[in-house]
């Protein structure tokens, strides 16, 4: 398997076998598995909430280059102005009709409205946006025998990737799906499907549909200081054509160290790892008064139990 | 419905296993294997004390306790654990009716995963507690937890929690000087028990203990749980009732 590539099963989610390749036979052929935690402090930060483009091929949704993208993470190291994410409708992936949603989303950030993300509001990242979350708080990997478990610090949101070399024959859609794993010598292979269509694919709004199959190929770079992620995506549903984009991750040191010190209480990074408990919905009153309309917070108002 | 699936999966050779225990397995070589996942078969409510009777609650205490379970009652007391689904804090995390995974990585560090509330609980296995100062700046629902083996048995001490969250479903009170001992073992091939040592002199008379016992189902996957959805079939959980 290419790390671009994938054997897609064509999104279908009942019934769906995907052969992600025998896990003995791939570790034993190519050498050790990489691992993202050797010890508990190491946390990964993303590089940008942007996803980077292959170099050839198609690509993933990129900021309308008419109006540059300064995150507030920018901000807080550069003190540029910080703007919002405004997508090149350009792009060939697009459906018709994601491409409507995708503009309706850019009209609302050129009225000068604030567009918070359903994730403002505590709702689940999905997958691929949970790749895009970690700018000031890492993401953590906790690697088992049977299962890697992934978490981002913020909200401690979890996702499971079971190591096994078979999805389920009947998936359940869910938040962050259901994803498989197996490791190619230096990288772990995560396939996933079974994804609820109300989560995002980036912060350009860009929309998904139960289609959506993602498979992210995890493995380090840099003496091990960076950690990058391959995504192949594939949504017939939403996009024309099957696209690539990649991620990078750095070790907190790395992060700070290209950061003048005067700045470095302006980063809001915790310190670096290990992991702390963190609860997005801790204060529900929080999201009340900046009078937008964000979402309300996942609540139950009837207990589960 | 639940996603109960073979456990035995034709990718997990012994070789790949032996390889990947780099991973997870080489910080605790000679350390007892409690990991896995394990639900619990029965769920009560109320804590039950080991040895029976009532929580020795002082004076302090059943005031406490008497202000919750009206404030529970009348709805200005609200159980955020399960309204907005922070998370459970000690011991009442403990009681919870879903199920939970043990891994023992990365190395120095025992994680805890849970589904409800996808709450995650770290106890560092190479460091002493926290300093005072620390625990109070700091306070988290699930408190700041240390480790370590002595045995088969995992021993974790945890203090620095909030005062946000009830001991149990009942409205039962801690303090945020509360201070809990674990002993986690299996106590068989596949069962789990977890014996907890409550101290909190302030609502408490004196120390006292709760017991509980998880089933291994290493056949049971993990499922996202966000709050107000709808979410698994809890019907094997003895003891359990859906509003």
């Amino acid at each position: 398997m290419s790390r671009h590539g994938g054997n897609f099963t064509g999104g279908v989610l009942v019934g769906a076998v995907y052969l992600a390749g025998s896990l003995s036979s791939s570790v034993m052929a190519q050498g050790t598995p990489p691992n993202f935690a050797p010890d508990r402090s190491i946390g990964w930060y993303a590089y940008n909430r942007i996803f980077i483009p292959p170099a050839r091929g198609a690509g993933p949704v990129q900021q309308d280059p008419a109006h540059p993208y300064v995150s507030n993470d920018e901000f807080r190291a550069t003190g540029r102005q910080p703007t919002q994410h405004l997508a090149d409708l350009n792009n060939p992936i697009f459906q018709p009709w994601a491409r409507d949603v995708v503009r309706k989303h850019n009209e609302l950030v050129l009225s000068g409205k604030l567009v918070p993300s359903p994730t403002a509001s505590c709702w689940p990242k999905g997958v691929t946006g949970f790749l895009l979350s970690p700018m000031t708080q890492p993401m953590f990997f906790i690697q088992g025998l049977k299962e890697v478990v992934m978490v981002l610090s913020s909200f401690n949101d979890v996702r499971h990737i079971h190591l096994t070399d078979k999805h389920s024959v009947n998936v359940k859609t869910s938040w962050y799906g259901e994803s498989i794993g197996h490791y190619e010598g230096d990288t772990l292979v995560v396939d996933t499907i079974g994804l609820d269509d109300r989560t995002l694919v980036d912060g350009f709004g860009t929309p998904h549909t139960k289609q959506l199959h993602v498979i992210e190929r995890f493995h380090l770079i840099e003496d091990g200081k960076v950690l990058e992620a391959n995504v192949h995506v594939e949504d017939p549903g939403a996009f024309t054509m099957p696209w690539d984009a990649i991620q990078r991750f750095r070790q907190y040191e790395a992060a700070v160290a290209k950061v003048p010190i005067e700045r470095l209480v302006q980063l809001a990074s915790a310190p670096e790892g290990p992991l702390v408990e963190m609860s997005c919905t801790d204060n529900p009153n929080s999201f009340k008064f900046l009078g937008i309309s964000a979402l309300p917070i996942p609540e139950a108002v009837v207990p589960d139990f | 419905m639940e996603s109960i699936r073979n456990s035995a999966r034709a990718g997990s050779a012994s070789a790949a296993l032996l390889a990947l225990s780099a991973l997870s397995g080489s910080a605790y070589a000679d350390t007892p294997d409690i990991s896995g996942t394990y639900w619990a078969t029965e769920y009560r409510a109320k804590l039950q004390i080991v040895g029976g009777g009532e929580l020795p609650l002082t004076a302090a205490g059943k005031e406490a306790y008497e202000k919750n379970i009206a404030g529970l009652k009348d709805g200005s007391i609200i159980d955020i654990a399960r309204r907005y689904c922070v998370p459970d804090g000690l011991p009442r995390v403990l009681a919870t009716p879903f199920p939970f995974e043990i891994f023992q990585a990365p190395p120095g560090q025992i994680t805890i995963v849970h589904e409800l509330n996808h709450q995650i609980r770290v106890i560092a296995m190479d460091q002493p507690m926290p300093s005072e100062k620390e625990l109070t700046t700091l306070p988290y629902y699930n408190g700041h937890s240390v480790g370590h083996f002595e045995g088969d048995t995992l021993v974790i001490e945890t203090a620095g929690f909030n005062e946000k969250t009830l001991a149990d479903a009942t409205g039962a009170p801690h303090t945020d000087e509360m201070r809990t001992v674990e002993r986690i073992r299996r106590t068989s091939e596949t069962e789990l028990e977890d014996v907890i040592t409550i101290h909190d002199p302030l609502y408490y008379s004196r120390d006292w203990q709760a017991r509980f016992v998880y089933a291994l189902r290493n056949d049971v996957w993990l499922e996202d749980y966000v709050c107000g959805e709808p979410h698994r079939d809890l019907s094997s959980v003895a003891g359990v009732r859906r509003p």
